[in-house]
């Protein structure tokens, strides 16, 4: 199972993540920072997985702050 | 605190931009949040800047506009090498906005440490606390017989901002009024820089360049390298006596132990010359404008009156004044690497230069309502857009000082403290002295507030 985790105080809703997957972050209610969407598990159990996972690891490796973890 | 400074330093009205760079100009919010969240535009930073040479004698040279410069690190050795390099990056040489893409996340990420939870709990307990004390301190020794203060808020904020920017960098010797002043000083002839950049080609051009390029020599040389040279002596001590945790988490100390890294050998002490002005201006700024706001709100709302030192309301009334004053009349600027098709299906061609415009974008009705115009303290704003609009900008390069200024999860930023000691004081403006502000068309900016205090109300918090 993939976990995807954002340190909410490393994080500066630069909105990166959002921009690359859409389908697996938001920003917060509160527009301070990121969140991993309620239904990305599924999204990511989904057929797409694969794919969804590569733009996963690209917004890791693009996050401005270093905020987002994937772990598998 | 930073980054949007340096943006600012293009303050352009559109009319100004060269004729020969297609330019598109962003008003609303939408489309301005997308753009800055996008990789494929570029900050614009610099590009308008002067190309300069230098000659065997170190006389400076103006080139051409749109001659070929320099355009990596090392930019002082490529001048004394005889290249044109563009006359910001004498100043802003390992500035963030020059890079982009994965160069730029890499040197973003590398400053992490100065910005984690660990350094930010250390920042707040040992900067912004005793800082703001002892200057409050000074003021309360000036109190007359009736136990009121009179000051000028304007050389107020920039001592105590000064000495919290000197720590986070690590500058020694700006702790007290006299070194605060001498920093405050040679920070104000090297800002001269900007007004290079829309001076005419002659003799005052050449002073201002000259003026601005010695100052950042003497705070380079009087203060980045003995500074530096400290924090090696203290992280060797503290590695012998097995006390590192005792160290400061300021740049240079996080560089010496080795936390930072940087690509060039003085890279640290250039980061720390740029960080430093650009955490002292736009928090002068955001304070002054941020009282100004809340007096002038109480007085038409004095059923909130009761709320002046409670920092929850004060931390809702400084996000809506960067909201509304952060951007001045200013505009970021980007230019697109790619063709690009924004969301609401405007096109922008590949080389285009855009422009955003700040003071429109935050006041974007659709986004902050009808009454974007106006300040509220306790505006109320839609899911996943933030109350201070644009200010710190958004995307990769959002401010990386966003976390001091506003403070993150529980850790104040160095606003609000400040702002309700000063309430807690009782502040007003002085009724004998006028506020006045910068003529310029594109600064809406304090240049003297002066305002009265009554010690005899210190400790009056929520």
């Amino acid at each position: 199972v993939t976990k995807i985790e954002i340190d909410t105080v490393l994080c500066q809703a630069s909105g990166t993540c959002v921009r690359l997957v859409p389908a697996v972050f938001e920003i917060a209610e509160h527009g301070e920072y990121a969140c991993v969407r309620a239904e990305a598990e599924s999204q990511l159990a989904g057929p797409a997985h694969d794919e969804l996972l590569a733009s996963v690891h690209e917004a890791e490796q693009s996050c401005p702050t270093g905020a987002i973890m994937v772990s598998a | 605190m930073t980054t949007q400074a340096d943006e600012r330093a293009t303050d352009l009205p559109p009319e100004d931009f060269p004729a020969d760079i297609p330019v598109v100009i962003i008003s609303g919010f939408a489309e301005a949040t997308e753009i800055l969240r996008l990789g494929s535009l570029r900050p614009g930073y610099g590009d308008n800047s002067i190309p300069v040479s230098f000659d065997a004698d170190g006389e400076i040279h103006i080139a051409e506009r749109g001659c070929p410069v320099h355009k990596g690190l090392n930019v002082h050795e490529a001048a004394k090498a005889g290249e044109t390099v563009r006359w910001e990056d004498l100043f802003r040489e390992d500035a963030l906005l020059r890079t982009d893409g994965e160069a730029h996340i890499r040197r973003r990420r590398a400053l992490n440490p100065l910005f984690v939870r660990n350094a930010h709990l250390w920042f707040r307990d040992t900067i912004i606390v005793p800082t703001l004390e002892r200057n409050l301190q000074a003021v309360r020794e000036t109190a007359s017989a009736d136990g009121l203060c009179r000051i000028d808020l304007v050389p107020f904020a920039k001592q105590v901002f000064v000495q919290m920017a000197a720590a986070l960098v690590g500058f020694d010797g700006v702790d007290t009024t006299e070194g605060a002043s001498k920093l405050i000083e040679l920070e104000k002839e090297m800002d001269q820089r900007i007004r290079a950049n829309s001076l005419p080609p002659g003799p005052e051009l050449e002073q201002v360049m000259k003026l601005s390029l010695a100052a950042r020599e003497r705070l380079y040389a009087d203060y980045a390298v003995p500074s530096m040279e400290r924090r090696r002596r203290l992280v060797e001590e503290a590695r012998a006596n097995g006390t590192e945790d005792q160290l400061p988490h300021d740049l240079l100390t996080l560089a010496a132990k080795g936390d930072i890294p940087f690509e060039t050998n003085d890279g640290a002490l250039k980061m720390a010359i740029q960080l430093l002005p650009n955490s002292i201006g736009t928090n002068v700024t955001i304070l002054t404008h941020a009282l100004n706001d809340l007096i002038r709100y109480f007085e038409t709302h004095p059923e909130d009156r009761d709320f002046d030192t409670d920092p929850d309301f004060l931390f809702g009334a400084l996000r809506d004044t960067i909201r509304l004053h952060s951007g001045g009349t200013g505009i970021l600027v980007r230019v697109a690497t790619e063709d690009i098709t924004l969301t609401s299906g405007r096109f922008i061609a590949k080389g285009t230069r855009v422009g955003l415009l700040h003071d429109a974008i935050d006041r974007d009705v659709s986004v902050f309502g009808e009454d974007a115009e106006q300040y509220d303290p306790r505006r109320v704003v839609g899911n996943g857009v933030r109350p201070y609009g644009v200010g710190f900008g958004n995307g990769p390069h959002i401010c990386i000082g966003l976390p001091l200024v506003l403070g993150q999860g529980n850790i104040t930023g160095v606003q609000v403290p400040l702002m309700r000691a000063l309430f807690a004081m009782g502040i007003r403006p002085d009724p004998d002295r006028q506020a006045r502000k910068r003529p310029e068309r594109f600064r809406d900016t304090f240049v003297e507030f002066p305002i009265a205090l009554n010690v005899s109300l210190a400790g009056r918090t929520k």
